[in-house]
């Protein structure tokens, strides 16, 4: 097992974080940022403020929101043994958007409805977790992956149907803030929120790496897994429990974020050349860390005015790895 | 191959000729402000062309407007022909609506579109006592019912690109108001001599355009000449992006006659520009002035400002509490701008140069965000 792959996505993902910091929309001297990131004294109380109070949580967002897509997506690769398996299509992301559109669209800017507010936070939050619940209760009748996944889908169907309802119903200005919403966005963190992000997005994290036995033993077949004394049951649950987790945190704070938690197990798969989640799984962490931090970076880039939203970049990244893998899915040892 | 071209070729260039012919412009601007549509009067008819807004070198559509007394000319331009005055139209924006209210033609309304985002109370309870027929959203509003009403005509913001071919096929004569897309406040004021004309009451709309006319004129001579001019920068930031009105949009030409430094009026923009935090930061930390248009229940104050995001309390104005919110729930901002450009402007200039007016002078739509 070569360490080489994780010591270049650890090196990138740093190179990365830094860049962000660095380079921005509007040019800041390097030095100015050095001083103000050594806690230097600044004369430059704006400089500051971008940097300490944007750059700085976008930044630790991406690399956190990045890892946890990342690992949402393999966990249910692994789980439905489905190379197109993701954190989208478990309908998870879609309860998270109805949570939002109910707040957003039906609340009629009553709630402070504002993308990135609390409320809107809470509603993606509730949104997801519930939807997450209808899932694991059918998870608890239906036997097979492959019926679970397409119960998801139509789950994502159902609450689409509803949003579609509510922004056909709603005043141009709702939609159009839900519709920026859903373009995706990493600078929704504040630096006061930051914490409960962080923390929330680690429980999530730890609870995947502490998975990885079962997730290995699941590679081979739920037979063999249940001969290694793994619980299926349970462990499908807790699977679910995590992915869950993991995807709810994001869509909460950074909107409905496409590709990343379908493409970067792939990416990480494809460098590590394993299907051992010993390995595999802090390969996709980084690797998913270091992919949201790139997006973001070129989200902002100093010679575009203004900013790109997320989601106009992260299919560019996204789409050409999994024509890929469907190109090339018989020399690639997947699940095995 | 070559022989088939021969023969087709001449086909094409004939149709695409003769749709060019059709969409030319043949009435040269006759409109103090209003670049969006121009009116050639004739012994018995009037001919009102409105330009596309978006290739300025052809019309949408030319109207030929006949008193329904007079039997038709023989020989009038090819256009929409509609018989004036109208007694009954649907009217798709509430903007329209108002505009009509305003001419004192409200009876003459006999269905709506986006009922609940309609102002008027005095419509919505029309609609609801039935004499207004309720259309359903503007953008997919239900023919069945239109034709049910049996209007004269239909009134509609032309958006681009957007089809229109289900309604142009009922056989009723299409308006296309192009209101919105002037840039010039005064300009958008004048478009109320087109709705005139359809209802036959011209002197209203010609007492209404010049009264505004004036007292706009008298204020922004004021505004241009003042002086100091405090720094302003606007609105709020959506996901990722800090959207500000362009340099030569309809907000940004207020600004600029309230004698108010709008900080990104060097830009070229009819629209608007979109800008990252960073970007509005680091030009308008230190501005003198912020406006925010919002439509919420309640009212912003600084509090909820800084819960929606923790940095905007970074901005001078944020400090010094001179942070000014519209609540076009609240007000009629919106519905009256259009027709009262000089009300935003009295607003706009009592707050940059409150030293010009008297202490007890009131605004009528700006407020300063309160504490909490």
């Amino acid at each position: 097992m070569s360490k080489k792959p994780l010591i270049i996505l650890s090196v990138l993902t740093l190179l990365l974080f830094i860049a962000n910091l660095f380079m921005g929309s509007v040019y800041i001297p390097f030095a100015d940022v050095l001083d103000i990131l050594i806690g230097g004294d600044m004369s430059n109380k704006m400089a500051e403020s971008i940097v300490i109070q944007s750059r700085l949580p976008q930044a630790i967002t991406a690399l956190l929101a990045g890892a946890s897509l990342a690992a949402a997506g393999l966990l249910l690769q692994t789980a439905f043994s489905n190379p197109l398996a993701g954190p989208s299509i478990l309908g998870i992301t879609s309860g998270a958007s109805l949570g939002v559109a109910v707040v957003m669209l039906m609340g009629g800017g009553a709630l402070g409805a504002i993308s990135g507010s609390i409320t809107s936070v809470l509603g993606a939050f509730i949104g997801s977790i519930l939807t997450l619940g209808v899932i694991i209760l059918f998870s608890m009748v239906v036997r097979s992956n492959v019926m679970l996944l397409i119960v998801g889908i139509m789950v994502g169907y159902v609450a689409n149907s509803a949003i579609t309802l509510l922004n056909f119903f709603s005043s141009e200005q709702n939609v159009f803030s839900y519709t920026i919403w859903g373009m995706g966005d990493f600078s929704s963190v504040s630096l006061t929120d930051l914490p409960l992000f962080v923390i929330i997005s680690l429980i999530g994290i730890t609870l995947s790496i502490l998975l990885i036995k079962p997730l290995n033993a699941l590679l081979l077949g739920d037979r063999y897994a249940t001969n290694l004394g793994v619980n299926i049951k349970r462990t499908r649950i807790l699977l679910l429990l995590c992915t869950g987790l993991l995807t709810a945190i994001v869509t909460s704070y950074c909107g409905p974020i496409s590709f990343l938690g379908l493409a970067v197990p792939h990416v990480a798969r494809l460098m590590t050349k394993s299907s051992n989640h010993h390995t595999l799984l802090p390969a996709t962490l980084l690797a998913g860390a270091a992919t949201a931090l790139l997006c973001t970076l070129l989200c902002s880039m100093p010679w575009q005015s203004g900013v790109l939203p997320l989601n106009a970049i992260t299919p560019i990244f996204g789409a050409p790895v999994i024509i890929y893998v469907i190109v090339n899915r018989s020399k690639i040892e997947y699940f095995n | 191959m070559k022989r088939v071209l021969i023969y087709i070729l001449p086909i094409f260039i004939f149709l695409a000729c003769s749709k060019v012919g059709d969409n030319n412009i043949t009435i040269p601007a006759s409109n103090d402000y209003a670049q969006g549509f121009a009116v050639a009067e004739f012994d018995n008819y009037k001919v009102v062309e409105v330009r596309n807004p978006w290739d300025t070198l052809k019309i949408l559509q030319r109207y030929i407007l006949v008193p329904k007394g007079c039997e038709l000319p023989d020989k009038i331009p090819h256009g929409t022909i509609i018989r004036t005055p109208i007694s009954r139209a649907v009217v798709y924006a509430s903007l329209h609506c108002g505009m009509i209210k305003e001419l004192r033609k409200s009876e003459a309304i006999a269905g709506i579109c986006d009922v609940h985002y309609n102002a008027d109370s005095t419509l919505k309870n029309r609609v609801k006592r039935g004499e207004i027929a309720d259309l359903g959203s503007s953008f997919l509003p239900d023919i069945e019912k239109i034709i049910s009403v049996s209007p004269e005509i239909i009134i509609i913001s032309p958006y681009k690109d957007r089809d229109e071919d289900k309604i142009s096929q009922l056989g009723i004569p299409i308006v296309e108001m192009a209101d919105y897309m002037e840039s010039v406040p005064l300009a958008r004021t004048e478009w109320l001599k087109f709705i005139s004309m359809l209802f036959d009451c011209e002197e209203v709309a010609d007492s209404i355009f010049e009264t505004t006319k004036k007292e706009y004129l008298r204020l922004s001579e004021i505004g241009r000449s003042v002086t100091h001019k405090p720094t302003l920068f606007c609105e709020l930031k959506t996901g990722g992006v800090w959207y500000q009105p362009g340099g030569e949009s309809y907000m940004a030409q207020l600004y600029r006659d309230a004698g108010i430094d709008y900080l990104w009026s060097d830009n070229s923009n009819k629209g608007s520009i979109s800008l990252s935090f960073e970007e509005v930061f680091s030009r308008a930390s230190n501005a003198d002035l912020w406006f925010i248009k919002y439509a919420d229940e309640s009212d912003k104050t600084l509090k909820s400002l800084a819960n929606e995001y923790a940095l905007y309390d970074k901005f001078k104005p944020y400090k010094n509490k001179s942070v000014w919110g519209v609540n076009a729930l609240k007000v009629p901002f919106y519905e009256e701008m259009p027709l009262y450009p000089h009300y935003v402007l009295r607003d706009l200039m009592i707050v940059a140069h409150p030293e010009m007016f008297d202490k007890s002078e009131t605004m009528r739509y700006f407020k300063k965000l309160r504490n909490e």
